[in-house]
C-alpha cells in the first residue's frame, strides 16, 4: 500500500501570532479509514484543509499521493474530494442535482454521472427522496448528501470533516459502512471527528491532535495504552470525589462519576457501591478514557 | 498536445455547465420570481415616463433598464458565491474539480444571468417596438456591451463575497452596488447631460457608463465617432482587467 496524506511538521497560523497546528505529523495509507480525533478548535479541520489544498501550511510539508499541497496543487485536486464541516446542499436543488451535476463538474461523463449517482444515493439511502429539493429534507439527509457527492467521485483520497454531526444512530451507521466499503476499494479516506465511537468503528488508525499537536497516533489499541488502567468504573448516586480518588483516576460526567483503577479498585469500588446503594457499571476502558487522558480534559457533551 | 487542449476545455465547459445548472437553471426553476424584482425599478421608472408623457427619455429608460437588470443580477454574485462559502461551503468542494473555481464562479454568474433573461426580453421587446431598434447590428453591440457588463460586475461581486465573513454583510451591497452602477452613471441618460467635463470623465469609473453609452450609440440616441467607439470598447476592458487583478490577488491571499 502507498502512502495517501503524509505529513511533516505542519504548523499554521493564520494572524501570525496563535499558532493553530503546531508540529502535526501524520501518515495516512491507501486503503485506510484514518480518524483525527480532537476537541473543537483542536486544529482538525485546519489540518485537512491545508491537506485538501485549500490553504498552506505556515511551516513544513503535506504531500498527498505523493505530491506536495502547494507546488502540486492541480494534480491533487482532481484526485481527492472533501466533504466540508457543516456544509449543506442548497435548499432549492435536489439529491439528485447536487451529485449528478457535481460530477459532471468533476469532467465526468453523464452516463456515468447518472450510473454513479444512482449507485450512491442508493448507499446513502437517499434514493427515494432524490427529487425532493434538499430544503423539504431531514438535516440528516442533507448532510448524506455533501458525502455522497464526494464518495461518488470515487477519489483516491476522501477527507470528511465531521461527516456524522447532527445524524441520528440509524444515519450514522449507514455512514460508517459507507465509510468502510470506500476504503475496502483501495481508497484513503481521513475522517476527522469527536467521536470516539466512530473512531473506534470506523478507522484502522486514529490520531489525536490536541492544540494543534498530534499527541498519539497509532490503531485504537494501540492508542488505548495510554490509558494504564485495567477498568473503568462509572458511579452514580452521592459519591465524595475525593473518597474515589483512592481508586484511581476520577473524572466527573454530568451527575455521574468515572472512575479509571486496576482490577482490585474495581471490585473494591463495586463492594463499597453496593453497600451504599449507587449504582454503578464496570466496563473495559475505551479510546475514550484515552482521548480525556491525552486530550487533557472533558470531550464535547453528545460526542460519546 | 491539441488533445490534451480540447480534453481541458471540454472538461471547462462540464464544469460551467454543471455549475449553471445547479446555482441557476434549478433555483431559478423553483423560484422564476427571481427574474421579477430586478426589472421592477426600470419598469416603474418607464411607467412614470409614460404617465408624464415623456417620450424623448424613453429610449434611454429602456436602455437604462436593460443595463441595470443585468447590473442587478450580476452583482448579486456577491451574496450568491458568499453564500455558497459561508453556508454551504460547497466552494470548496468546487475548487476539487478539474477546472478548479474559476468554472464554477462562471457558472455561478451564468445562473445569475438566467434570471436576468426575462427582464432583458421585456426591454428587447419595447425597445424593438417603441424604438424601432431592428438592425442585426445594432443587437450585436447591444449583446457585447450586456455581456462585458455581467461579466465585470459579476468579478467585481465574487470579489465583494470574498470580503464578507457574515452572509448579513452583504445584504446591503447589492441595492447599493446596482443603484451605484445603474442609476448614478449615465445609463439612463446620456453623458453630455452632466454639465461639468470632469464629471464626464469620472462617470468612466463606473463600467457601465462605456457599456451603456455603446448601446446608446448602437441605438442611435448618440452619435459615436469610431475612435471614441474603440475607446468604449478598451475602457471596460481596463475595468476587467484590473478588477481581475484585484481578484486574483484577493484569491492567491487565503493561501
Amino acid at each position: 500500500m502507498g502512502v495517501a496524506v503524509e505529513s511533516e511538521g505542519v504548523w499554521k497560523t493564520y494572524d501570525g501570532v496563535n499558532w493553530v497546528l503546531k508540529g502535526a505529523t501524520l501518515r495516512v495509507e491507501e486503503g485506510e479509514v484514518f480518524a483525527l480525533l480532537g476537541r473543537n478548535g483542536a486544529g482538525k479541520t485546519t489540518f485537512v484543509r491545508i491537506a485538501c489544498t485549500l490553504l498552506k501550511p505556515s511551516r513544513g510539508t503535506v504531500k498527498v499521493l505523493g505530491r506536495d499541497v502547494v507546488t502540486e496543487a492541480g494534480s491533487i485536486r482532481r484526485r481527492i474530494a472533501v466533504v466540508p464541516q457543516e456544509g449543506r446542499p442548497s435548499n432549492l436543488s435536489t439529491p439528485w442535482a447536487h451529485v449528478y451535476y457535481y460530477l459532471i463538474a468533476r469532467g465526468m461523463s453523464r452516463q456515468e454521472a447518472a450510473r454513479r449517482s444512482r449507485e450512491y444515493l442508493e448507499a446513502m439511502e437517499l434514493w427515494d427522496v432524490r427529487n425532493v429539493v434538499c430544503g423539504n429534507l431531514s438535516a440528516g439527509m442533507r448532510q448524506r448528501v455533501y458525502v455522497a457527492m464526494a464518495m461518488a467521485t470515487e477519489a483516491d483520497v476522501v477527507f470528511l470533516d465531521e461527516p456524522t454531526i447532527g445524524l441520528d444512530p440509524i444515519s450514522r451507521t449507514t455512514m460508517w459502512s459507507q465509510i468502510r466499503r470506500a476504503s475496502e476499494g483501495g481508497r484513503a479516506v481521513l475522517v476527522t471527528t469527536h467521536n470516539m465511537e466512530e473512531a473506534e468503528t470506523i478507522s484502522d488508525k486514529v490520531s489525536i491532535i490536541n492544540s494543534g499537536r498530534i499527541v498519539a497516533t497509532g490503531k485504537v489499541e494501540d492508542v488505548m495504552r495510554a490509558v494504564e488502567y485495567e477498568y473503568r468504573v462509572d458511579i452514580e448516586g452521592a459519591a465524595d470525589p475525593a473518597e474515589l480518588s483512592v481508586y484511581g483516576m476520577v473524572r466527573r460526567i454530568g451527575d455521574r462519576f468515572r472512575v479509571l483503577t486496576m482490577e482490585s479498585g474495581a471490585r473494591e469500588l463495586a463492594d463499597l457501591a453496593i453497600r451504599k446503594s449507587w449504582r454503578v457499571n464496570v466496563s473495559k476502558p475505551s479510546l475514550e478514557d484515552a482521548f480525556v487522558i491525552l486530550a487533557g480534559g472533558q470531550i464535547e457533551e453528545g460526542a460519546r | 498536445m491539441r488533445r490534451e487542449l480540447a480534453d481541458r476545455l471540454i472538461t471547462l465547459a462540464k464544469s460551467i455547465y454543471a455549475s449553471t445548472m445547479l446555482f441557476g437553471v434549478i433555483p431559478f426553476k423553483q423560484n422564476p420570481f427571481w427574474s421579477l424584482s430586478p426589472m421592477l425599478a426600470p419598469m416603474a421608472f418607464l411607467l412614470f415616463l409614460s404617465v408624464y408623457g415623456i417620450s424623448e427619455i424613453v429610449p434611454y429608460a429602456l436602455i437604462g433598464g436593460m443595463m441595470s437588470i443585468v447590473v442587478a443580477n450580476s452583482i448579486t454574485m456577491e451574496s450568491d458565491a458568499a453564500f455558497n462559502r459561508l453556508i454551504l461551503k460547497i466552494d470548496s468542494m468546487f475548487v476539487l474539480t478539474r477546472g478548479g473555481l474559476i468554472p464554477y464562479a462562471v457558472g455561478l454568474a451564468l445562473g445569475n444571468l438566467i434570471n436576468a433573461l426575462p427582464g432583458l426580453a421585456v426591454f428587447g421587446v419595447l425597445l424593438w417596438t417603441l424604438v424601432g431598434v431592428n438592425q442585426i447590428w445594432s443587437w450585436m453591440v447591444f449583446l457585447g456591451a450586456l455581456t462585458t457588463t455581467w461579466a465585470i460586475v459579476s468579478m467585481i461581486g465574487y470579489y465583494i463575497s470574498t470580503l464578507a465573513r457574515d452572509i448579513r454583510d452583504l445584504w446591503v451591497y447589492s441595492p447599493i452596488f446596482t443603484g451605484a452602477l445603474s442609476y448614478l452613471p449615465p445609463v439612463f441618460y446620456p453623458l453630455e447631460r452632466i454639465p461639468w467635463p470632469e464629471l464626464r470623465y469620472l462617470a468612466f469609473l463606473s463600467p457601465t457608463t462605456p457599456t451603456a453609452r455603446l448601446m446608446q450609440g448602437a441605438a442611435g440616441l448618440v452619435g459615436l465617432s469610431w475612435p471614441e467607439t474603440v475607446l468604449l470598447w478598451l475602457t471596460p476592458l481596463i475595468h476587467a482587467f484590473v478588477i481581475f487583478l484585484l481578484l486574483h490577488l484577493r484569491l492567491r491571499r487565503p493561501l
